[in-house]
């Protein structure tokens, strides 16, 4: 997505990147920034909730009117919770669940290579006929 | 972590994905230079999109992800996460203006604080490739914008 922001800025078309990976989004370059820190999923306000939207909405807007140079960032004041356990769940990898994840990639890659090979057997197949 | 910490996502994906068993880590894109356009006309002349990762059905979502230009004008009832990485633990994607600006957009359209919303938007694929991305789908969304007269654009990834 910051990709598409810059290209759409080395057109002439004024962008603002909206969201929570703030770490990926900077390390590309953007623009113009408006950083939450929400869970990845709610970019533009936590679900159903009005002033949040309206917040961040505006925040974005004034970003466009003021920022003078390019890589311009601005945190909004929001917080998802006061526990911010979620911080810490998300990907978690521990003792407890690494067998767990690794029998996922297992699963991923064996159902990726059978993916694969049923579209060339379907192209194989189309070819000889 | 504490409340002030921000997660660091390319750490914590990569210890993910190696958890997995993938053994070679994603490079994420940079570079030094950064481009700008400062607005060239007051908020209540622009014409604004938005560009979003969601995409516009379960399938597209899942497995079959691509560029996707909608109609702005007939925003869409729904859009689809499915198969994109945000945490689904600690919150959900039922509420399409959590994700997807368009009602916010309206309502300051009516009271003039912007200008027109443009005729399009996007759903662009987050992708393993940037390849693709650079050379195929962020011209196509450039060129369009360009055709509609796109003055801001929104992007609002997951």
């Amino acid at each position: 997505m910051s990709l598409v922001a810059r290209a759409l800025e080395e057109n002439g078309i004024a962008t603002v990147v909206i969201g929570s990976a703030k770490d990926i989004v900077t390390f590309c370059g953007v623009p113009r920034f408006l950083f939450t820190d929400f869970p990845l999923g709610n970019p533009c306000g936590r679900p159903y909730d009005q002033g949040s939207k309206s917040l961040i909405m505006s925040s974005a807007l004034s970003l466009l009117e003021t920022a003078t140079e390019p890589g311009t960032i601005i945190q909004t004041p929001l917080i998802w919770d006061e526990t911010s356990l979620w911080k810490s769940n998300y990907m978690r990898v521990g003792d407890d669940n690494r067998a767990e994840l690794l029998a996922a990639g297992k699963a991923r890659r064996k159902e990726q290579k059978r993916r694969q090979l049923k579209a060339q057997n379907n192209f194989d197949r189309t070819r000889s006929t | 972590m504490s409340a002030e910490t921000t997660i660091r996502y390319m750490e914590r994906s990569r210890n993910y994905y190696a958890a997995h068993g993938y053994d070679t880590p994603y490079e994420w894109a940079h570079f030094d230079d950064i481009p700008f356009s400062p607005l060239s006309k007051p908020l209540a002349q622009s014409t604004t999109t938005i560009v979003t990762t969601s995409m516009p059905t379960p399938k597209t979502a899942r497995d079959q992800r691509g560029l996707h230009i909608g109609d702005l004008k007939h925003p869409p009832q729904k859009l689809f996460t499915d198969g994109l990485a945000w945490d689904r633990d600690a919150t959900h994607t039922n509420d399409l203006g959590s994700y997807f600006p368009v009602e916010e957009l309206r309502k300051r359209r009516r009271t003039g604080e912007i200008g027109q919303l443009a005729q399009k938007y996007y759903c662009v694929p987050t992708r393993y490739s940037q390849r693709l991305t650079t050379e195929q789908e962020a011209p196509a969304v450039v060129a369009s914008s360009l055709n509609d007269r796109v003055d801001i654009a929104l992007l609002v990834p997951l």
